[in-house]
């Protein structure tokens, strides 16, 4: 009884927390913020929201005796790409002119050791108002962000003159008010007990107020109270997203500034109803004030000489002086040098800095949990496609704050693991990039159709994109566009690069008749080098150059573990490109690079890239106490790939390399990540969504699209080959080839027919079709209702280019008639009448038909569309928005009541499936054959008795 | 009858069994003995229908191969018997205590309902009266598992709880519960009683290879489906081939939460029409072949000691023992379905 009850309670506990995780992700997915639409055009999305941009005059002034002499002045002018329906970990783009030029380049540019940089660009983010001047929304230093206590506490070690107090630079400031160049400013009365071995000397603390008005102390070392996101690590796991920007000679800079809310950092808080800014604050020195005269005694140097030391101290110009120096590598990049503290980036709440500050206003999206809190309805949730997660980001909070809508909830999943989870009727709808893919009897796949009474509604028009992130040892990325082709991709992919330089040890990754390593990285390969020119090596001095890139990330692609349509499209267009799929057939490349034997003749395309690679490294190669305890195959490490796509957009965002080859000893020695690359040795390659690429900045990769040959010659060059990078023309390009299929229902991209032709060339081979699953029978009636409004909307105004509720974000294409997307609208419109009648008819994609007894109730079924390409006579696009207020919604002809009237053409009455013939020779033969067998040997054994008689001895 | 005239030299104290007798008196010219009339002999019924033969006598070899063949004759009739009848005894009598067993434990509701189970547990009673269909059910769908009775698929729900709940069961071997499943209508009623509650399945179909499958079930709902198999023309009843499946949908009942737990797959022992060439039944087949061999040898050797009715009362037990345990064994190697 008792167990009974405890046994259901923990299964009900057990359902509980189950659908917790399932809905808890999905609506981790927020929402966009409801009121700011300031977006006018349909044009892409970078260009609808224009660049904030503001320039100020700054200056640096000393008063000596009595005397204001400007030091420097200069006129910066910043700009930020995005300021407005902000995301968290967004990516925006900060760029300056006319700042003083950096010195004492830390590569790092978001670590805390970067704040000692001479003249950075400080960029921070802070609460408050950027146009209150007074009250509580008011910026000031103790509500801006910094990660660590160095950047915001200075114990003073100015150079005491005759036991003379200290006065260093920022108790000189001319700006500061009186109580900031006391003695002790900030310091907590009674002193912390931890802090009591910091005492003495000048010090400053800033402490920082966080989003419920708590004060942190911080304090040296952070021995007053830290706030929870702080670190006392240099380079901690989550860096910091406060950035001090190098300016180059000329005065310009750009930094990548990662915008964190309060999803990322609750201390801050930033939320759309706390408001927060951008703060730039470029360095220009303290203004020195060394007399003090409006100061008491005990706050000025008491003495001539002290004042002297003081100013001398404090008007120091680091290694630039009004002039800058010729440009010298090692003056710039000396890691080692004392710091600068008058000019330091950790003054930047000095009043001299302070007052130069540009403050940014930044407006934040509605934050991801909007639709747990609002909205009480029960979520209908949507399996599938991480690469459809951007849009849904968007439009959830549109279903979800109206009332007479539903709840919608993506349930982030692999696609191959939804539809096979729709097949088998454990859910109602999934995402999907292509039509189920089935194993075949001899090896490989082949994408076969749903099973009937399942729609493949067009939903949204993306793509996968290749990410490089090559940071040089400026910590700047590298600017130039990579090229790929597939037979490199094929070379990641398959585990051909001897990473770390294994070729020596493994036979297989040798050129069998040479006997020559494969190259250990792809920027030793030769045809990277010959598409990609302009990445130089090694030469410190260009800023384009990498380094040595001693790590293993660049001798592969970080990409999805488990299966995922993404790696199905990137494998058919690997498979499509006759130079790679000979190259995966054992042929070399005209340099000798072989593929590894493990994958040679592999058959392509797969849902889920294998790892076949065993080979263990001996310990000549590798030796700890990893390869002792837990031998792995060393590629494998190499390669980690990623469950969750979310993830490597992350380490692709913070220069993560995740390749397991360090030995973490402990208790438990076990493989663990490289870590965060350096500037200079950051060479990153992965795969991750479009979306994802244009929220966090990352920089895509060009395919190419045509040319290429197997003939084996090796080439310098890039010429005769054609390459696309991922943008909206040239998605509408791919879009314009890809043809309905009628066998498996939905649309295919053509990766063998872009290969020749001009329709291919412009083509992006990484476009994916994102299409709803939903069956059209055995849906409850309101689930089927539910299911046909999101069809609807995201044939209609869901393609709205735009960063507000609803809309749809960069990295999507919006399906229209001017893009190529008329059928597709048309057969998700179509879609959506079938799933709301549950009439178990799927449209046909090449002749998409909306089902003839359709009552004309909320969903704006509009009726045909062109067929066989010719226009339907008598259409006129013009009247048809009564339902869909939407500009591109595409061929909906008005005369949509009357139109379908028409044959209702032949309703697939295909089954569901068909049972599979599941039989066995030996159950059916057995007792037949040994029954047989036994009377065929009693019935001669009986005959052979009574015709013989055994020999009887007399 | 001139018995007292008949000189029978004997020096070992066995008697000769009656038939040499017999024809020791034939090869002396006697008639045979104990003749009743009207009811000649074999020999002279051949000799009537004309089969006789030159009567050659035997070698000791082709007494040796009769003999062997005429055991492997009964071998194998004993063999079908087994599987056909003597199967269904022993399943009927494991059912009988399962259903003790299952009745106590729903009382006291130590019924296992999720999670991982150990296989051969009963975990509920299925009852489909259209087909007189009454059965306990166990965990697991090995062959070994379905000697018991039907058995449930262990990667799929139980009964009752959401999603499609599959369960397997023999159609000619071991009772024989789901031969008539080829026989249920759409509409049938089958009631599955499980720790959670009792349930009503309504059949939708019952479907053989190539026939179109099912609607799809919606989110949260039960459905259940029974496999097994079936044969056509001479082949049904005693040597199906092909899996046929019968599907039901919940109309009464509520659907339960299923406890976590449940693995995601079988091993391959429990997939569909597969015999368990495992270890676990080869080892104790060989020592079942072992200890046949062994009983054989030694009721041979009793046969030198004893009379034949001693051998006879010890050795039928004996022999029947083993060759039923070797059975079993045999029967565990054959797919699991039929």
């Amino acid at each position: 009884m008792s167990s009974l009850r405890s046994r259901r309670l923990a299964g009900l506990a057990t359902v509980a927390a189950l659908l917790g995780l399932v809905v808890g992700p999905g609506a981790a997915r927020g929402g966009a913020v409801a009121a700011q639409a300031t977006i006018a055009s349909p044009a892409a999305v970078t260009s609808a929201h224009a660049a904030f941009t503001k320039t100020k005059k700054i200056s640096r002034v000393n008063l000596v005796n009595g005397v204001r002499k400007v030091v420097d002045t200069r006129t910066v002018s910043v700009s930020v790409s995005q300021t407005q329906d902000l995301r968290d970990r967004q990516n925006v783009n900060v760029s300056w002119t006319g700042a003083h030029p950096t010195g004492g380049i830390v590569p790092q540019q978001n670590s805390s050791e970067a704040s000692v940089e001479q003249y950075p660009v400080v960029l921070m983010m802070c609460r408050g108002k950027a146009s209150a001047t007074s009250g509580k929304d008011q910026i000031s230093p103790e509500t801006c962000w910094t990660q660590s206590p160095i950047e915001r506490t200075q114990t003073g070690t100015s150079l005491p003159v005759d036991d003379s107090p200290d006065f260093p630079p920022y108790r000189l400031d001319l700006y500061a008010s009186a109580a900031n160049r006391g003695a002790d400013v900030g310091v907590p009365n009674p002193l912390p007990k931890a802090c009591k071995q910091f005492a003495g000397g000048t010090q400053y603390w800033v402490p920082f107020i966080d989003a419920s008005r708590h004060v942190f102390h911080f304090g040296p070392q952070g021995c007053a109270g830290l706030p929870p996101g702080s670190s006392l690590l240099a380079n901690p796991l989550s860096p910091s997203n406060t950035t001090y920007g190098v300016t180059d000679l000329r005065g310009n800079g750009s930094a990548k500034f990662v915008i964190e809310t309060a999803e990322t950092n609750a201390a801050l808080g930033c939320s759309n109803t706390v408001p927060c800014s951008l703060v730039i604050i470029p360095i220009m020195g303290t203004s020195c004030d060394p007399a003090g005269n409006s100061l008491p005694p005990s706050d000025r140097p008491p003495s001539q000489a002290a004042q002297a030391a003081a100013l001398a101290e404090c008007s120091q110009t680091g290694f630039f002086g009004a002039a800058a120096p010729d440009f010298t590598p090692q003056a710039i990049t000396a890691p080692q040098f004392a710091q600068i503290l008058p000019v330091s980036g950790q003054l930047w709440w000095s009043a001299s800095n302070w007052r130069n500050r540009i403050a940014v206003p930044l407006t934040f999206a509605q934050p991801a949990d909007a639709c747990q809190l609002l909205s009480s309805s029960a979520p209908v949730p949507i399996y599938g496609s991480y690469f459809v997660a951007g849009a849904t980001t968007q439009w959830q909070p549109h279903f979800c704050l109206n009332s007479k809508l539903f709840q919608l909830n993506q349930v982030i999943e692999g696609e191959p693991e939804a539809k096979n989870l729709l097949e088998t009727g454990s859910i109602d709808a999934a995402f999907q990039g292509s039509p189920p893919q089935r194993v075949l009897n001899g090896g490989g796949y082949a994408v076969t159709p749903f099973p009937a009474h399942v729609v493949q509604a067009p939903t949204a028009v993306t793509g996968f994109a290749i990410v490089a992130d090559i940071v040089n040892q400026f910590g700047q990325q590298y600017k130039e566009t990579i090229r790929l082709d597939g037979r490199l991709l094929a070379k990641l992919l398959t585990e051909s690069y001897a990473a770390g330089g294994i070729g020596s040890i493994d036979k297989g990754l040798q050129n069998p008749v040479t006997h020559k390593p494969n190259p250990a990285n792809i920027t030793d390969d030769p045809e990277f080098k010959a598409l990609n020119p302009g990445l130089v090596r090694n030469s410190p001095g260009k800023w384009n150059s990498i380094g040595d890139l001693s790590g293993v990330s660049p001798s592969t692609l970080l990409a999805m573990a488990g299966g995922s349509d993404a790696m199905w499209a990137l494998t058919s267009y690997i498979n499509a490109d006759p130079e790679a799929r000979a190259w995966l057939n054992g042929k070399p490349d005209p340099w000798g690079m072989v593929v590894n034997p493990k994958y040679k003749d592999i058959k392509l395309p797969v849902p889920s890239w294998p790892l076949l690679d065993k080979f263990l490294p001996p310990a000549s190669f590798i030796s700890n106490q990893c390869t002792q305890d837990n031998p792995t195959p060393w590629l494998q490490l190499v390669a980690e790939p990623q469950n969750s796509i979310s993830d490597i957009s992350l380490f692709l965002q913070f220069d993560y390399s995740i390749s397991a080859v360090n030995c973490s000893t402990g208790a438990f020695p076990s493989w663990s990540a490289q870590g965060q690359e350096v500037p200079g040795d950051t060479f990153i390659l992965g795969i991750t969504s479009l979306a994802d690429a244009y929220r966090y900045g990352l920089k895509t990769v060009a395919l190419e699209t045509q040319g290429g040959s197997t003939s084996g010659a090796k080439f310098t060059t890039s010429t005769g080959r054609s390459f696309a990078a991922p943008t909206n023309p040239s998605l509408r390009a791919a879009l314009k080839t890809m043809k309905p299929d009628v066998a498996t229902g939905s649309w295919s991209v053509p990766y063998s027919a872009m290969r020749s032709g001009a329709a291919g060339k412009s083509a992006y081979p990484g476009t994916m079709l994102i299409s709803t699953d939903v069956p059209t029978t055995g849906l409850p009636k309101n689930l089927a209702h539910d299911y046909s409004e999101f069809l609807d909307f995201a044939a209609g105004s869901g393609q709205r280019p735009g960063l507000g509720t609803g809309e749809l974000p960069a990295g999507y294409l919006p399906m229209s008639a001017a893009n190529g997307a008329s059928k597709m609208l048309a057969y998700t419109r179509a879609a959506a009448a079938d799933v709301a009648a549950q009439n178990s008819q799927v449209p046909s994609p090449s002749n998409p038909q909306v089902p003839p007894s359709q009552s004309p109730s909320p969903a704006p079924s509009s009726g045909s569309p062109t067929s066989g390409g010719q226009p339907t006579s008598g259409s006129s696009s013009g009247g048809s928005s009564s339902q869909s207020p939407s500009p591109s919604a595409g061929a909906s002809s008005s005369a949509g009541a009357s139109a379908p009237a028409t044959s209702p053409g032949p309703t697939s009455t295909q089954p569901v499936g068909l049972t599979a013939d599941v039989r066995s020779a030996l159950s059916g033969l057995v007792l037949p054959l040994v029954l047989l067998i036994a009377l065929i040997i009693a019935t001669g054994t009986f005959v052979a008795w009574m015709l013989w008689r055994p020999k009887v001895s007399k | 009858m001139a018995a007292e005239g008949v000189e029978v030299t004997t020096n070992d104290v066995q008697q000769l069994p009656v038939d040499e007798v017999a024809a020791s008196k034939q090869i002396a010219g006697e008639p045979a003995l104990q003749q009743p009339p009207g009811n000649p002999g074999p020999a002279r019924l051949a000799g009537r229908l004309g089969l006789i033969l030159p009567r050659r006598p035997l070698s000791p070899a082709g007494v040796a191969s009769v003999a062997t063949m005429s055991t492997v004759a009964v071998l194998g009739l004993w063999f079908v018997f087994y599987a056909l009848v003597l199967s269904g005894l022993q399943e009927n009598h494991t059912q009988h205590v399962m259903y003790s067993q299952l009745r106590q434990e729903l009382a006291l509701a130590t019924v296992p309902i999720g999670g991982a189970i150990k296989p051969g547990t009963p975990v509920g009673l299925i009852q489909a009266p259209e087909i007189g269909l009454s059965q306990v059910v166990v965990e697991g769908t090995s062959s070994a598992d379905l000697t018991k009775g039907p058995g449930h698929l262990a990667s799929t729900p139980l009964p009752g709880q959401a999603g499609i709940s599959v369960i397997f069961g023999r159609s000619a071997t071991f009772g024989a519960p789901f031969h008539a499943v080829h026989d249920l209508r759409a509409g049938a009623i089958i009631t599955v009683t499980t720790g959670q509650g009792a349930f009503k399945y309504r059949v939708l179909d019952v479907r053989g290879p190539g026939d179109p499958l099912p609607s799809v079930a919606g989110l949260g709902q039960s459905s259940l489906t029974l496999e097994t198999t079936a044969g056509r023309g001479w082949r049904s009843g005693w040597a199906p081939n092909e899996v046929i499946y019968a599907d039901a949908r919940l109309v009464k009942g509520q659907v339960q939460a299923a406890p976590a737990g449940r693995p995601a797959y079988v091993p391959t022992v429990d997939d569909p029409l597969t015999g368990d060439t495992t270890d676990a039944v080869l080892y104790p087949l060989i020592l079942g072949l072992f200890g046949l061999l062994l009983v054989s040898v030694g009721l041979g050797y009793a046969y030198t000691r004893w009379t034949l009715w001693q051998v006879w009362f010890v050795g039928l037990p004996a022999v029947v023992a083993m060759l039923w345990i070797v059975s079993n064994m045999v029967m565990l190697l054959l797919p699991n379905l039929a």
